[in-house]
This record gives C-alpha cells, structure tokens and sequence, in this order.
C-alpha cells in the first residue's frame, strides 16, 4: 500500500491486531508505514470489577509499539466479567462510587502505556436505577479524575439521548470540551421505542446538527464516521483483509 | 433495598445475557423511563450478544454451517456459547473450543470439520516465520544429517479427519454440493500459510509420516525409520526425499538445528 490513499488518519480496532502473524499484521504494518494511526479497543474493560488484563495490556503494549499509535482509545463501559468477555459494551451505574473506580483504573492504564488515553461515551439502552448522575456528569467527572481525554461520539449522544430522555445540548454543554480530541460520528437504526447504534445507517440529520454544534464549539478535531459499508478506500482495506480469510487453497493433490 | 455492588451486577448481567433466565431480577434494576419497560431494553442487550457471537461463528466455520443446516447450527452454537464463553478479548477466539466440545457431544465428524476449520483459522493469523528454503539444504554438511532437526512453521497443523469430512470440506470450498456418500478412512491433512493465504492438501504416507516426526521433535534419521516400517527398503530414501522437498518447497518448515561441526 502506498500512500495515495485521500484520509489523513486510520482508526484501527486494537483487538484485530493482537494476533501471532499473518495477514493482519502485514496489513497493519502497510498501513503504519504511510498513515497516522489511532488505536482503538473495544475490550479494556474499563468499567469491570474483574481485575485489569494484564496479558491484554501487555498485548496493547505490544502494539503500540508496533504502530506508535497518535491516539489510542477505549469505551466508557465494562466488557468482561468473571473472565468471560461478552463482546458488548454494557452499561455501567453511574454513581460516584464507579466514578473513583473507573477513574482509577484509567490512571492505572496510563501510568502503564505512559501516555493519556481517550475515552468513548458509549450508546445505552438502560439505565439502572440505582443510578444518581445523568450519564454527561459521569463522563465528565471520569475524565477530570483521572486526567484523561475524550472521543466524543456523537451519534452515542444522540442515541442515548433518545432512549434515557436526556438533552443532547445539555450534554455538549456539560462535559468539558478541552479534553476532545477525537470525534465518531455514525448512523443508528430504530427498532420501536429505541434508538439502537447499528453502523449501518447514513449518518442522521440531528447527528450532523449536533456535530455542527460540537465543531463550532471544540474547533478542528479529527472526525471518522464509522460505517460498515464504508468509504471506498477504507472498505477496499477491510474487503482486503477478509478476502485473505477466504481461502487461496491449493487444489488437492490426487 | 440496598444498591447492588459493581460485580453484583455485572454477574447478574452476565448470567442474563447467557441465559436469561434472571430476567425479572435484573429488570429490577433497571429504569423503565420513557415508557419503554425495562425487559424490552433489556432484550437489546441480549439479541445483540447472540446475534454477534452466532455471526462469528458462522463466518470462522461456513463449512460446519453449511453441513448442519441454519436451524441445527443455530442451536448447537446457543448450546455451546452457553458451555463454552468467549475467554479472549478478541472475538476471532470465540470458536477455540468448538472442535472440543463437539467431540465431547459424541459427533465426531461434526469435531472433525470443526478441527478443520480452526486450523485454516490458524494458518491465517499465526505467527511469521521466515520458511527454511531448498537452498539451505545445500550448506547442511553430510555428517549432520543424521542428527538434523527440523522445525514446522508455526502456521502448521497435521490433522487426520475422515475422509467424508475432507470431501464435504472440499466440495464447500468450490462451492458444490456436499457429498452424501460415506467414506470410512481417515485422511492426513497438511494445514499451512501459502503466498496465497491459508492452504490444505492431502498428504501422502510419507510425507505424513515425515510431518507428524517433525512435529513431535524428531530427528531426519529418526523419522526415516519410522517411514521404514511398511516401506520397501530401497523405497526410503527416495519417498523421505520427495516428502522432505515437498514440504520445503510449501514453506512448511521454519527451522533446523544440528550438534556438531
Ligand atoms: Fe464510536
């Protein structure tokens, strides 16, 4: 891959990357060659109340090195419990209980990878009840505890907003806008009452009135709509690395 | 009542999303604001952990998929989702233990295929290793080939699966019909990383004899007499030199060691 790609920046799930070899590999290191790229995980599991994973931040160490990443980022959530993953981000309380919790374990991530990470506001479809901060105040006072920065994703506001009946203004007005340094922006679906963050949508119009919103307020912010079905370099990238997956076997011999 | 802890809920939540036969208890927890109860927010959760974890699977074994039918393999992956959680932060593990428990369910041409698969799963992402070519062959002195050691690169696996198992495998591949026909024996399998991506081939008695050596860390010399039981003397030397070659010549072999000068 040379560089004639049109995109400033590549945004990378961390979690393809952390394999032995291959394919993967080879991809991540054409790319790194002639983009920045950012580093974002889905499996961190900020939120949990199982331990951190050493063996995955070792992993993340790893990588990190390999790619020297401009940004690397993870979810305002929990992912593991018991150590099974459930390859979701759940919805955490938020009380202040878990902000010192949270907050400590993002400290504890960047004393080790010795650099701030982003943290991402997740789109939720529950609340618990329990609960005594709106979701905004939580992030908000996370990201001021433990120093860290913020990739704001719209569309998750946007969502979130819709099922919680919370303000979306309200929200861009609250949460402290010095620490964003990276926007998503995405389409969502609707499924009766609920909005559900689904990646397979053109992005909405309330989404593009937000971010023009949070753009005038935060100035210029590296900005990455993901979309599964995406824009064409990107999509030839992935259509790429899961042609390999399909099989280049060799006729059988007889 | 009294707020449940962090890990109070997430237990229960995890045991919700397996299950969900705590579904009321958890309900308990949640807020139902907006007029949309707390079992309907709930489900999105769920759904969305079956509907991920199921694509996954489907998409690492399409051979198993196709050979059980939608209906069949939708239930045996709920079951073993259920036996089996994903322990890896990625989801490209989801299916390791797979092979295993289908043999514990007593279906072992079911394990079979799903042996198969995970191994071209393998020889996709495992690790690089730069292969030992024919080349090098020539710098190894005559004196130490009787003590040389080879060693398979790491996207390497010798199976042996029924032979039906190899066909359906086969005709799912050039996307033909699977076969009904049975065939009883069992056939060794080379799985590696070609230029081309992952690669499966037949292998002949030799040069599965020469393989399965390798692999369990046995010398060149070692591996011919294995190879010497059930060959015509005057046989050995030259099949050991073929199956050697061949396996060269794929990249099947990362390394070699040997003592002395
Ligand atoms: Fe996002």
């Amino acid at each position: 891959m040379r560089g004639e790609v049109a995109l400033d920046w590549f945004e990378l799930i961390s979690e393809n990357f952390m394999v032995d070899g291959g394919k993967p590999l080879a991809v991540l290191d054409a790319v790194c060659e002639h983009y920045p790229v950012a580093l974002h995980g889905v499996s961190l599991n900020l939120g949990g109340s199982d331990p951190l994973d050493e063996v995955y931040l070792n992993r993340l160490e790893t990588l990190i090195g390999r790619c020297e990443p401009v940004r690397v980022s993870d979810h305002l959530c929990w992912t593991r419990h018991g150590g099974h993953h459930l390859h979701d981000l759940l919805p955490l309380p938020y009380t202040q209980d878990t902000v010192t919790h949270v907050a400590e374990r993002i400290l504890r991530v960047q004393d080790r990878l010795k650099r701030q990470i982003l943290i991402e506001n997740v789109s939720s479809y529950a609340e618990y009840a329990h609960s005594d901060m709106r979701e905004y105040e939580f992030l908000t006072a996370v990201a001021e505890r433990a120093d860290c920065l913020i990739l704001l994703d719209i569309n998750n506001i946007v969502v979130s907003a819709h099922n919680h009946g919370f303000d979306a203004e309200t929200y861009l007005r609250t949460i402290p806008v010095g620490r964003i340094r990276q926007i998503h922006l995405a389409g969502h679906s609707i499924s009766g009452p609920l909005l559900i963050d689904t990646h397979d949508h053109p992005v909405s119009d309330p989404v593009w009135r937000l971010y023009a919103q949070a753009a005038r307020k935060i100035g210029a912010t590296a900005t990455m709509i993901e979309r599964d079905d995406a824009i064409p370099p990107l999509a030839e990238l992935l259509a790429e690395l899961d042609m390999a997956r399909t099989l280049h076997a060799q006729e059988q011999a007889a | 009542m009294s707020a449940p802890t962090l890990a109070q809920l997430q237990a229960e939540f995890k045991q919700y999303l397996f299950s969900g036969a705590n579904e009321a208890v958890l309900a308990d927890q949640i807020r139902g604001a907006n007029n949309i109860d707390a079992t309907r927010r709930l489900d999105v959760y769920r759904n969305a952990y079956h509907i991920r974890l199921h694509a996954a699977l489907a998409q690492d074994f399409p051979a198993l998929l196709m050979k059980m039918g939608e209906a069949a393999f939708g239930r045996e992956m709920a079951a073993y989702l259920k036996v089996c959680p994903s322990t890896s932060p990625s989801v490209r593990y989801i299916g390791k233990q797979l092979p295993h428990y289908l043999a514990n369910r007593n279906k072992p041409q079911l394990a079979d295929l799903a042996r198969l698969e995970w191994a071209v799963l393998k020889a996709f992402d495992a690790a690089d290793a730069s292969a030992l070519s024919v080349a090098a062959m020539a710098h190894i002195p005559p004196t130490a080939w009787q003590d040389l050691h080879f060693e398979a690169h790491p996207s390497v696996s010798l199976l042996e699966v029924s032979g039906h198992v190899f066909d359906v495998w086969t005709a799912h591949r050039r996307q033909q019909p699977l076969p009904e026909r049975q065939t009883a024996a069992t056939v060794p399998l080379l799985v590696w990383r070609s230029p081309g991506g992952p690669a499966v081939r037949r292998l002949s008695t030799a040069g599965h004899t020469l393989l399965a050596a390798v692999i369990d860390g046995q010398s060149f010399a070692q591996a011919c007499v294995r190879l010497a039981l059930g060959t015509p003397p005057d046989a050995v030397a030259p099949r050991a030199a073929r199956s050697l070659l061949d396996l060269l010549q794929r990249g099947c072999l990362a390394n070699t060691s040997f003592s002395g000068p």
